[in-house]
């Protein structure tokens, strides 16, 4: 397809799509090959990386490789889901924000604004000390609910430059519904830009995710890139010399969100062809 | 006496507020008899295209009184706008962007009879979309399946009268409807939409800022200067005798060749 | 002056409004668990109580105490007026010091990092990525990649990472605590030292990364603007390069303080969470404790402060850009 090509050749675009499936490819591809329990305790603590635990172990005794295989896939899931969940808040709040305007715009902006002030990362552990639950659905959903204006946001500026396009208005002469125009007239035009808006808010949700897990109000009985930290952490591995248990993890985020990053300024490049100011 | 389709007294629709604010349309009054046909003139910023809107219920009035066949204009719901649309159209510069790209013509020509309300069979439905085409010198089955993009500015344009004529208004709006169509097609679309007003019996309302267009086309004409009209009545009277200073600036700045067409006495 | 006093008073009036659903997020968020808090406190207390009398008598008074026996609304009118009094309640896990007390001393240690770093920060980075944008060449194609990457990584990442490196690795800074816990804070030398030389690690990550992210946006700007046609007129028509460089910069700038707004929230909750690498006793290891001990006055007195800190930064920056930008005082524009 013609947007495929276009993408293709954005250097920015096509590095960080490698470095993700780099990433990706680990995450599936290594507990294949070692289907052990992460949790299950598998030599001393804090061992060093040596030919038969090629990243050491924590200060459980458990593999650390393995641990990074599931935790990244975890944060990976849970970037997923939120971001998805983000995108359609946003998505339908914007539309409506941008295409309606008048008082229905400044109250819908002014709710959306408030959840960007409010910083959404409290919010989050407000919901998540107070929650019984906390599965990886569950932190899905809280971050989901509470990182959507940015989309919201975004797409409700292109709502408005969309707005009165001579079809939109064709459209409405011909009796068409303001969803059924806000879905058949303007969400065509806009796909692209709200696949860059999803990988935002992926990314997000993995950084939420970590963030979240890192003060141990993560998902229970799981492991994510977060949640190694957090263990890293409190169980002063920096201290102690364990860079093993610590670093990997904290370069998988960076690179993970990082590749994110680049392929987002990458499509910014191709559908934005003015700087957004 | 032509019933009236329009009447407007005092019309007035501003944008913004405080030290920003525009008149786009300044205490307009006008009177639209059924069946003829209008031209409003002037340049870009003059009201013209929002007074347009107005007309067509897709921007609401600030103040002022505007009349559809002698009831105020008054679109509460979707039932309402709905029937205001199936007697009053539109036709738009852009052919282009007219259209929805992701769709195909068919859609847009069903969305039309959709619009009327009308239970047809498949069969019916295609043949009054065949007749539409064919009127407009368009073979349907072979732009059935195609998209807009697909056609030329020409085509997409004689399109759009074609879905004039499916939907069978009585008033037509028509904001520059040539003035993105070659040069050489200009005439065709200006002679369709007339002959489609003379067999439905529409009423027409051209928007331009090209004045020998209006005075080939219309009986009665409104000069709109900055958001007033500074000229109205009738388009020959006007020509030969402008009063208005703009109306004279407007005519000077027709290309020579139309001069001889336009002082011909009939 | 009539648009910037509408301006002014739209944005209060959105504050106020939005304050208000900050602390009744605050107030009723935690209060929905199921389980009475309260419990853990008893418990605690009640540790080698075997009289059951007794240990329901211990339940009933803290019952009291934290107003647990009141319908919601009216605990929420107490909460309201506690804390326009300055009484944040408490501590159940640091029972019985004073919430306020506790924040008191956390404060000041979070204020010095997070200030400085914000300001140093956004300072540099925007005179960084101006240069780079000036400049190109090799200066720009080495920083730029560098910053970029920065700038995507979330604070803690950095944090951990300059922690182990230049603390454990190299040893040049202690890792951890806000001062050498052998020496007793005083005025003198050795602990003014020790104090820097504590603080150095958490400062130098926030100021990095608001560094990154400042240092993206003003590069982009500056790029943008530079290619101005203005700026050729200006050219041809001899105006003084410096004169030049100053318009530029002064355009540019303008969107960097509403970006700098934004990214105030994001800022400061983020930086906590450096607090926490480094073991360093601000408001956010403060609030961590907390967390791990499920203290609720104190958690929901920390998230307060928090987002009460956050608002008042945007207002103000709000303010501030009112100020900055003509157009609001023409009225021109319903900023976006």
């Amino acid at each position: 397809m013609h947007i495929l090509k276009i993408l293709t050749s954005s250097f920015k675009f096509m590095l960080g799509f490698i470095i993700l499936i780099l990433i990706l490819s680990f995450t599936l591809l290594y507990p294949l090959m070692n289907d052990a329990d992460p949790f299950a305790p598998v030599g001393a603590a804090f061992e060093p990386p040596s030919a038969e635990h090629l990243v050491g172990t924590d200060n459980f005794g458990r593999d650390v490789l393995l641990s990074l295989a599931h935790g990244t896939r975890t944060s990976l899931i849970v970037g997923v889901l939120a971001g998805a969940i983000a995108t359609v808040i946003g998505l339908g709040l914007g539309l409506f924000a941008g295409y309606k305007g008048g008082i229905i715009d400044e109250i819908l902006m002014a709710f959306a604004n408030m959840f960007t002030v409010i910083p959404p990362f409290i919010i989050l552990i407000l919901i998540s000390v107070s929650i019984q639950t906390r599965s990886i659905w569950m932190t899905a959903a809280v971050i989901g609910i509470t990182t959507w204006p940015w989309t919201a946001r975004a797409v409700r500026a292109q709502a408005v430059s969309l707005r009165e396009r001579d079809h939109i208005n064709i459209a409405r002469l011909s009796g068409f519904s303001t969803w059924r125009i806000i879905l058949q007239e303007v969400l065509p035009y806009i796909m692209s830009y709200v696949f860059m808006c999803y990988v935002i808010q992926i990314s997000t949700g993995i950084l939420s995710e970590s963030g979240v897990s890192l003060l141990g109000l993560g998902p229970l009985n799981t492991v994510s890139l977060g949640i190694l930290l957090n263990w890293a952490i409190l169980f002063e591995a920096p201290v102690a010399g364990a860079w093993w248990t610590f670093v990997p993890a904290a370069m998988t985020v960076a690179f993970t969100t990082f590749s994110l990053y680049l392929m987002q300024l990458g499509m910014d490049e191709i559908f934005n062809p003015k700087l957004r100011s | 006496m032509k019933p009236l389709v329009f009447e407007a007294k005092n019309l007035v629709r501003e944008f913004g507020h405080g030290k920003q604010k525009t008149i786009a349309v300044n205490q307009a009054n006008f009177k639209i008899e059924e069946g003829n046909v209008y031209a409003i003139v002037g340049e870009s910023g003059s009201g013209k295209t929002t007074t347009a809107k107005m007309l067509l219920g897709l921007l609401k009035t600030s103040s002022g009184v505007l009349n559809f066949y002698d009831k105020p204009l008054q679109l509460k719901n979707h039932k309402d706008r709905v029937a205001y649309w199936q007697q009053v159209q539109a036709i738009f510069q852009d052919p282009f962007s007219s259209f929805n790209q992701f769709y195909k013509v068919q859609d847009l020509l069903l969305n039309c009879l959709v619009m009327k309300g009308e239970k047809l069979s498949k069969e019916a439905s295609y043949a009054r979309m065949s007749t539409a085409c064919q009127y407009v010198n368009l073979d349907l089955k072979e732009l059935w399946n195609k998209h807009p993009f697909e056609l030329s500015g020409g085509q997409m344009q004689r399109l759009m009268i074609a879905r004039i004529f499916l939907i069978h208004p009585k008033v037509l709006i028509a904001d520059e409807p040539t003035s993105m169509i070659d040069a050489c097609s200009r005439a065709t679309i200006l002679d369709m939409l007339m002959k489609l007003r003379e067999d439905i019996g529409m009423t027409i309302i051209f928007i331009t800022h090209d004045i020998g267009l209006a005075y080939y086309v219309a009986d009665e004409l409104f000069i709109m200067e900055n958001g007033l009209i500074v000229e109205q009545g009738d388009a020959r009277k006007i020509i030969e005798n402008p009063t208005a200073q703009y109306t004279k600036h407007l005519l000077t700045d027709v290309p020579t060749i139309h001069h001889p067409w336009l002082t011909e006495l009939d | 002056m009539k648009g910037y006093r509408r301006y002014f008073t739209k944005k209060l009036m959105w504050y106020l409004l939005t304050l208000i659903v900050a602390i009744l997020f605050n107030f009723m968020l935690p209060r929905m668990i199921t389980g009475n808090p309260v419990d853990q406190i008893v418990k605690r207390i009640t540790v080698g109580m075997h009289d059951t009398d007794n240990i329901k008598a211990t339940y009933e008074t803290f019952y009291k105490e934290y107003n647990l026996d009141k319908p919601m609304y009216q605990q929420f009118f107490i909460y309201v007026g506690d804390v326009l009094q300055g009484d944040l309640g408490t501590s159940f896990s640091m029972y019985p010091k004073k919430v306020s007390d506790i924040l008191k001393r956390a404060i000041p240690w979070t204020v010095a990092i997070q200030l400085p770093a914000i300001i140093v920060g956004w300072v540099l980075g925007n005179v960084l990525g101006a240069i780079a944008a000036y400049k190109k060449g090799i200066f720009d194609k080495v920083i730029f990649p560098i910053t970029l990457f920065i700038s995507s990584i979330p604070f803690f990442v950095l944090s951990i990472l300059l922690l182990y490196g230049f603390g454990v690795a190299l040893e040049w800074f202690p890792v951890g605590g806000a001062y050498n816990r052998t020496l007793i804070p005083g005025p003198y030398w050795a602990f003014y030292k020790s104090v820097l030389q504590h603080h150095f690690l958490p400062f130098a990550s926030i100021a990095l990364i608001m560094l990154g992210g400042q240092g993206i946006g003003m590069r982009e700007m500056a790029l943008y603007e530079l290619s101005a046609d203005y700026v050729k007129y200006s050219k041809m028509m001899g105006i003084r390069e410096s004169k030049i460089v100053k318009y530029v910069f002064k355009n540019a700038a303008l969107p960097q303080v509403t970006g700098l707004a934004i990214s105030l929230g994001t800022m400061i909750a983020g930086a906590l969470v450096t607090e926490i690498v480094f073991n360093y006793p601000g408001l956010g290891l403060t609030m961590f404790k907390a967390l791990r001990a499920l203290d609720y006055p104190m958690i929901s007195a920390c998230t307060l402060l928090i987002t009460i800190t956050v608002l008042l930064a945007n207002f103000f920056v709000d303010v501030l850009y009112g100020f900055l930008d003509p157009r609001i005082k023409a009225n021109q524009i319903e900023e976006s």
